[in-house]
């Protein structure tokens, strides 16, 4: 593996991740139509969503971001397996915060509240793509077979994405 | 089984190309005998239609039905944009063109483009299965606007299906539009600057560029239409069935829609400026203001969406900056028009049948173009919206334009494909009854709309104020069957020149770009050394080289003699 396959693949994940954040703006470009629609916001239902689980979502998603930036930066391997760590926590906290949005009774008829749970449902998906492959490329550097940081580096990225995106959902369904 | 493994195994951007090109002809088949099962309706409303009509319709005697008519309409408009003119356009040339002239062995990621394939075939697949669901295939237009496509108004599992198949292959298109953007940044051999690509290259790169920007924007919308389908949300429902917005569907597929007109056209605009510079034998002119307007439309692409929605109760402001916008896109495209005809203008012009055809493109294009411009001024699209007019406009440049530059790229790389010349003749016969057809087709739409024909109506000679039109809507059917008919002269055509067709020397139209360089059919590894490219790839009729040389260019790679 040459250096200018290594940036191959930097460029081909940094194309991917720039079309793919364009589906994510469309649905919250969406939410912005629902929001303005009949059913009013916030969904009623947003109120029964524990405030911890919320910012705790946010700000492990930020830290484990930081963790693995940091780490590949400074080749500090302990800070990566934090990172990978804190995305799986994330992941963790995803899935909590789905099962507090089915228990506060979101209607799914109503498009503000299916907006919500399409939004936070369709990150949870690519919130365990970015764990699963951090913890495997993570896995073959750790045992130090044919995988370098290269790898590790575009899972990292794929990562941040997964960070950004759910810090403008967040911002975009719990703040604005 | 090793066959299978070796063909599922494949990652070669030829054989690739190859497969993309036999997918898009046998869709471009399918959507075509739709088409003409739909025109049929229009010559002879409620009769049976003939040879078809028993095999499709039996139910009701071989006619068309006003439910199968929705159908038909709907299939082939998305059969032919996503399951034709996208594969055999991008998919195909796309594969096949930019690492042989870009200088480059393969693409960025020779694995993805063996995954895109089969993701799209995947979808291919599914978009037949469609047609043939318990309760119907898809009936809600090309556009599929909600409520037409809600449950609630369309409950066959065709359109749910469909709507699978348009996710699917929007999925094939963004792993596609990756490799193609990655490989030309990082691909191209030394020497080749982005000033010395072709422009061919260029145009599929823009179109990648926009294929990843705004196909995620499709998928996006048919997601949320899909959950409205089978998980009971109610995004685009409104009125008693739902508090949604059927409005915001249609942002998110014009978002998406506008810039899949140049998504389609932009590789068409690049094939014709190599076309047309290599068989005028001059350079193309101005190089770089045809790079920069197809830069400009590809970059004002997103902005222009709002004028298919004029209808739609936008704010007079809104409308009033879509239509500045709209306008405004057409000042590049006429650049790179007069940059065409400048290109043309006291060539040596050899009127080979690629020629032809990208000679046609050109002609259909202005003609597409201009009847455009009635439908991006508020006033006169008020008139002009859903009729028969738009039809005729969007054929003329998504059907008319895309069908001869794909047919221009097809006999022009035909021979670095498959080693083998196409017969001239057939091509000139193919050639000549296509285009008189098609503009005869696709103009009387523009006549048709403009005396007030509604479109999508399933018997419009029921309305005492366009039954006189039965006329004009009888002879577009026929010139629509004799353009069909002439498809078969193409079929005979390829099918014959893959097996008897004559040996292809190298480089048989004497062009200068990379591939020409290599042996016909391209070998596997496409160079045996890397090529160093030493100028750009217009060095066409020069005097002085024929002087040495006995030959009028010099390619990509070759030293000053």
């Amino acid at each position: 593996v040459t250096w200018r396959d290594e940036e191959t693949a930097s460029i081909g994940v940094i194309v991917l991740l720039g079309a793919w954040s364009m589906s994510f703006l469309a649905l919250l470009f969406s939410l912005g139509i629902v929001r303005g629609g009949p059913s009013g916001w916030p969904p009623p239902a947003l109120a029964d969503i524990p405030a911890s689980l919320r910012s705790a979502s946010v700000l492990v998603a930020v830290a484990s971001s930081a963790a693995l930036a940091w780490g590949l930066r400074a080749r500090r391997m302990p800070a990566v397996v934090i990172g990978g760590a804190l995305a799986v926590v994330f992941v963790i906290a995803q899935v909590g915060l789905l099962r507090a949005f089915a228990g506060a009774g979101f209607e799914l008829r109503e498009p503000p509240d299916a907006m919500v749970i399409a939004l936070a449902g369709f990150h949870a998906v690519h919130a365990v793509l970015g764990a699963a492959g951090l913890a495997w490329v993570a896995g073959r550097a750790w045992s130090r077979t044919d995988c370098g940081y290269g790898p590790l580096r575009r899972w990292a990225m794929f990562w941040h994405f997964v960070s950004a995106t759910w810090l403008a959902i967040y911002l975009a369904v719990f703040v604005a | 089984m090793a066959s299978l493994a070796r063909l599922l195994r494949a990652t070669d951007h030829k054989q690739i190309a190859k497969r993309y090109l036999w997918a898009g002809l046998i869709f471009l088949a399918i959507g075509g005998v739709l088409a003409m099962v739909m025109r049929w309706q229009w010559a002879h409303p409620g009769e049976p239609v003939p040879i078809l009509g028993p095999l499709l319709f039996p139910e009701s005697g071989g006619a068309v039905t006003p439910a199968s008519y929705t159908s038909l309409f709907t299939n082939h408009g998305l059969v032919m944009i996503f399951f034709a003119i996208t594969p055999i356009l991008i998919g195909a040339f796309g594969n096949f063109c930019i690492p042989l002239m870009i200088g480059a062995r393969e693409m960025a990621f020779p694995r993805l483009t063996a995954l895109s394939f089969w993701v799209f075939a995947t979808s291919q697949a599914l978009a037949l299965a469609s047609m043939v669901m318990p309760h119907g295939a898809a009936a809600s237009g090309w556009t599929m606007y909600p409520p037409m496509s809600a449950t609630i108004a369309e409950p066959g599992h065709g359109q749910t299906v469909m709507i699978a198949a348009i996710f699917t292959t929007g999925i094939a298109t963004i792993l596609g539009a990756v490799n193609f953007v990655t490989t030309v940044i990082t691909k191209r051999a030394p020497g080749m600057t982005w000033t010395r690509l072709p422009l061919t290259v260029w145009g599929l790169w823009l179109t990648s560029i926009l294929s990843a920007l705004f196909v995620p924007v499709l998928g996006a919308a048919s997601l949320l239409l899909f959950l409205d389908r089978v998980a009971g949300t109610s995004f685009f429902i409104a009125g008693a069935a739902g508090t949604g917005d059927p409005l915001l569907y249609q942002h998110l597929f014009w978002i998406f829609g506008h810039p899949e007109v140049y998504i389609l056209i932009l590789p068409v605009w690049g094939i014709l400026g190599d076309l047309l510079a290599t068989f005028a034998r001059k350079p193309a002119f101005w190089y770089r203001g045809t790079v920069g307007a197809m830069c400009t439309v590809a970059g004002m692409s997103g902005l222009v969406y709002g004028h298919h929605m004029f209808q739609t109760g936008l704010g007079p402001m809104l409308g009033k900056a879509f239509e500045a916008l709209t306008l405004a896109i057409s000042a590049p495209a006429v650049v790179l028009y007069v940059n065409w005809l400048c290109t043309l203008w006291r060539g040596s012009i050899r009127l080979t049948v690629p020629m032809l055809f990208s000679l046609g493109a050109v002609f259909v294009f202005g003609a597409g173009g201009l009847t455009g411009l009635y439908l991006g001024a508020i006033t006169t699209d008020i008139h002009l919206h859903d009729s028969m007019w738009v039809v005729g406009h969007f054929h003329l440049i998504m059907a008319a334009a895309t069908f001869l530059g794909s047919f221009a790229a097809i006999y022009y790389w035909f021979p670095k494909m498959f080693g083998r010349e196409l017969s001239r003749r057939l091509g000139l016969l193919h050639f000549g009854g296509s285009l008189i057809f098609l503009v005869l087709t696709f103009s009387l739409m523009l006549v048709a709309g403009y005396a007030g024909q509604p479109r999508r109506l399933y018997d419009p000679f029921q309305y005492e104020f366009i039954a006189h039109l039965a006329g004009i809507n009888s002879i577009t059917t026929y010139a629509a069957f004799a353009l069909g008919a002439f498809q078969l002269v193409f079929v005979v055509n390829f099918v014959i020149s893959l097996w008897r067709g004559r040996r292809a020397a190298p480089n048989p139209w004497q062009a200068t770009t990379l591939e020409w360089t290599v042996a016909s059919p391209a070998p596997p590894q496409n160079f045996e050394t890397l090529p160093t490219v030493r100028r750009g790839p217009y060095e066409l009729g020069r005097p002085d080289v024929r002087d040495r040389l006995g030959r009028d260019y010099l390619d990509q790679i070759e030293e000053e003699p």
